[in-house]
């Protein structure tokens, strides 16, 4: 199905709708806010945003650096418009900041892959190692693509990630932040860092994940 | 009559460059053209050259700056040194930092700003060639460089100059009529409600003149309109 | 630090001008009471105090002789210069000129110099090489809103009233003026309208400034042409908007320039 690409102040629909990101109403007419692709579900609507900062949503994991340091919590750099916040309670539930040096669990620099667990209506974003899947990353190596593209980087239910797992044999963690880390070796990397660029690129076309692939074998067979 | 002053600035109905009244200069304008920057535009208008970049919404630096309930929008006007005949001093002067402002002001209604408390969107207009209507470039790349960035807004900015030369109402002054007209009048509007975010005046115009140059201005803003969105879907691969 | 302006001050002042009436009780078309003396400045060649309402502005005009510009050899200068001093308003610090006072400046500057209302022509000594330098140096005193037209008022009253020095061998004596004055040739005034809500009101005090959404100065000649325009403010006007604003300008116009002490010769 192609969506329609709109620009911002584009009339894209009138009437009764359930707006989402991205839309505006004024009286009776609905206009677009940002460039993407129009999106409507029965009678709700909404623009797939191509372009744009990442926008933390609760339970998004992302791939956060370490920013600053205070008493009872770290600042975390998650490429968005704020920091986010990890207050200790959230590291280990019973630690007790009068008896730890924070910067001795997590330092300045530190790259963290971590949850999203709260965000208030003043749009502070506070975030939690206390989950599943939560770590700290201290190998291998970190690319940063536009969040935006994050969602056909994964594929329809995961087919995208998982097909290149399997092709290159690598572990990888996809922030929905748009950083990614890639763990395997330097030929491994590259080639998945490849793989990525060609999805960021060509996003927006069909029959993605077939050429991909094939890209991925042509490439190790030339090896 | 200053140095350098042709003897007539309309000869036989034609503008010296050859164009009609309402005719604007050849406009081209490619969205995302930086790596680093969120958002990005070039503009070529005429002989100008003109970069425009967007970072944002980011973290305010210093703090104090940020508001509580929305980003600021913050705007820099720049002229290259070389972007002129005689060599313009590099740094803010008297001229730019007031264009950086009526930039800010003709942009910030149309942003989204109450989305992003805390956070500061920096707009970056670099001119690299000037040759005359550099604001209205300026703002125009700025606003394609904003919705290149991802930051929601109620409506594009287009700008356009009228003004008065050799007595006739003309469209977008290139830098002979300018520096020999009568009057210049810079505009930007949202094409979507026609609400004008910028407007700015010098010389001499009778009301009815005015009013002639005014509509001719807001005409040339929504031609420019159309530009910026052929701009976009181009980036983004649209048709 | 942004302006925190009390939500109770906005209400108040929009729910005033929705019942037809302003919070000091003016009418929409109205200034307050304006009051021009020039004379006030010994040292300087030309001055004037301009007061409306509680705005207050001193303009001093220097003069000097120097070089004219490479493109224009046989035309005096012209700088025009503003000061928000501290004393004037708690918002005002100290140091480089910020964007509004710089702003003010060159919208001053642009009603004098459009309506070329000084035969710059005249100010020349010897083509390309001495001419007569105007330096219009504005100093607010008490800001109460309505700097551009205080300001304007008050350039064109100091030129009006300036005095040309004494000259010895390409040497100014300041102490010695003589009787000749500027060549003036038209008297430009500006007026600001701000728009409040959906209204549109003139002279803005400092409480309707702090909650308009927008502001449109407009600077006429002597005939009721236009010779500079400024937008400014985050919010808009329409088309409409802008020819009303026009026309209602040009009526006050009129009346502020019965203010300028000028005598015709």
């Amino acid at each position: 199905m192609s969506r329609k690409l709109v620009i911002p102040g584009e009339l894209v629909a009138e009437g009764d709708f359930k707006l989402e990101n991205g839309v505006y109403r004024e009286d009776n007419k609905i206009y677009s806010s940002v460039m993407g692709l129009l999106d409507i579900r029965g009678r709700t609507i909404r623009i797939i945003p191509l372009t744009g900062k990442y926008v933390p949503k609760v339970g998004d994991f992302v791939i956060g650096i370490i920013s600053d340091i205070e008493f009872s919590r770290w600042y975390v750099d998650i490429n968005s418009a704020h920091s986010a916040v990890l207050n200790s309670s959230d590291y280990f539930r019973d630690i007790d900041p009068f008896q730890t040096d924070l910067s001795k669990i997590l330092s300045l620099g530190d790259t963290i892959y971590a949850k999203v667990r709260e965000i208030t209506p003043r749009k502070k974003v506070y975030i939690t190692m206390q989950e599943k899947g939560a770590r700290i990353i201290k190998k291998g190596k970190v690319i940063e693509v536009t969040p935006t593209k994050v969602p056909r980087i994964i594929g329809r239910k995961g087919s995208m990630l998982s097909m290149i797992k399997k092709k290159t044999r690598i572990n990888i963690l996809v922030g929905q932040n748009g950083r990614i880390w890639l763990d395997g070796s330097p030929e491994q990397t590259d080639l998945v860092t490849k793989a990525i660029e060609m999805i960021e690129r060509e996003a927006h076309t069909a029959g993605l994940t077939d050429r991909v692939k094939n890209m991925i074998i042509s490439e190790r067979e030339k090896k | 009559m200053k140095v350098g002053e042709p003897e007539r600035l309309i000869i036989d109905g034609k503008r010296l460059d050859g164009r009609a009244f309402d005719e604007l200069r050849p406009i081209k304008i490619e969205a995302g053209v930086l790596k680093r920057a969120d958002g990005s535009a070039y503009l070529e208008w005429g002989g100008n050259k003109v970069m425009a970049a967007c970072y944002g919404p980011r973290e305010v630096h210093p703090r104090h700056l940020a508001r509580p309930d929305s980003a600021i929008l913050r705007c820099i006007y720049n002229m290259a040194a070389f972007s002129v005949s005689d060599r313009k001093r590099p740094g803010p002067d008297r001229r730019s930092v007031e264009i950086s402002k009526v930039t800010r002001e003709a942009l910030e209604h149309v942003v989204f700003t109450h989305l992003f408390p805390r956070t500061a969107i920096d707009v970056f207009i670099e001119i690299l060639q000037a040759n005359a209507g550099t604001r209205c470039s300026g703002i125009t790349a700025a606003s394609v460089a904003l919705a290149d960035a991802g930051i929601p807004m109620a409506d594009l900015v287009p700008a356009c100059a009228a003004g008065k030369v050799g007595g006739e109402i003309v469209l977008d002054l290139n830098d002979v009529e300018d520096n020999y007209g009568e009057a210049d009048l810079p505009v930007a509007i949202t094409p979507k409600k026609g609400e004008v975010t910028l407007l700015q005046m010098d010389g001499n115009f009778t009301r009815e003149e005015f009013e002639k140059a005014f509509k001719l201005a807001i005409k040339g803003c929504k031609k420019v309109h159309k530009i910026q969105k052929e701009a976009l879907r181009k980036k983004y691969g649209g048709t | 630090m942004y302006d925190l302006i009390a939500e109770i001050k906005r209400d108040n002042i929009i729910q005033t001008l929705k019942a037809g009436k302003r919070v000091d009780n003016r009418g929409f078309d109205e200034y307050r009471p304006i009051a021009v003396e020039v004379g006030v400045g010994e040292k300087a060649e030309g001055s004037a105090i301009v007061q409306i309402g509680k705005t207050r502005v001193m303009a001093g005009v220097k003069l000097a002789i120097g070089e004219p510009f490479p493109d224009m050899p046989n035309s005096g200068v012209l700088t025009t210069n503003a000061e928000l001093r501290p004393l004037a308003s708690p918002t005002f610090e100290k140091g480089p000129p910020g964007e509004d006072t710089i702003e003010l400046a060159r919208v001053v500057d642009r009603g004098i110099r459009e309506s070329e209302c000084i035969d710059l022509e005249k100010l020349c000594r010897v083509e390309g090489e001495e001419v007569w330098i105007v330096f219009i140096d504005l100093h607010i005193l008490d800001y109460d809103g309505n700097l551009f037209d205080a300001c304007e008022l008050g350039a064109i009253s100091a030129l009006v009233d300036t005095r040309l020095p004494k000259v010895e061998d390409g040497m100014i004596i300041y102490k010695e003026k003589t009787d000749e004055r500027l060549p003036i040739k038209d008297l430009p005034v500006e007026t600001t309208f701000a728009k409040i809500g959906d209204n549109i009101v003139v002279d803005p005090i400092l409480d309707e400034e702090q909650v308009m959404d927008a502001r449109l100065t407009v600077a006429y000649t002597k005939k009721g042409d236009i010779c500079a325009m400024q937008k400014g403010g985050v919010g808009t006007f329409t088309e409409k908007e802008i020819l009303e604003v026009i026309d209602r300008g040009l009526e006050k116009s009129k009346e502020l320039r019965k203010h300028i002490p000028f005598k015709e010769v």
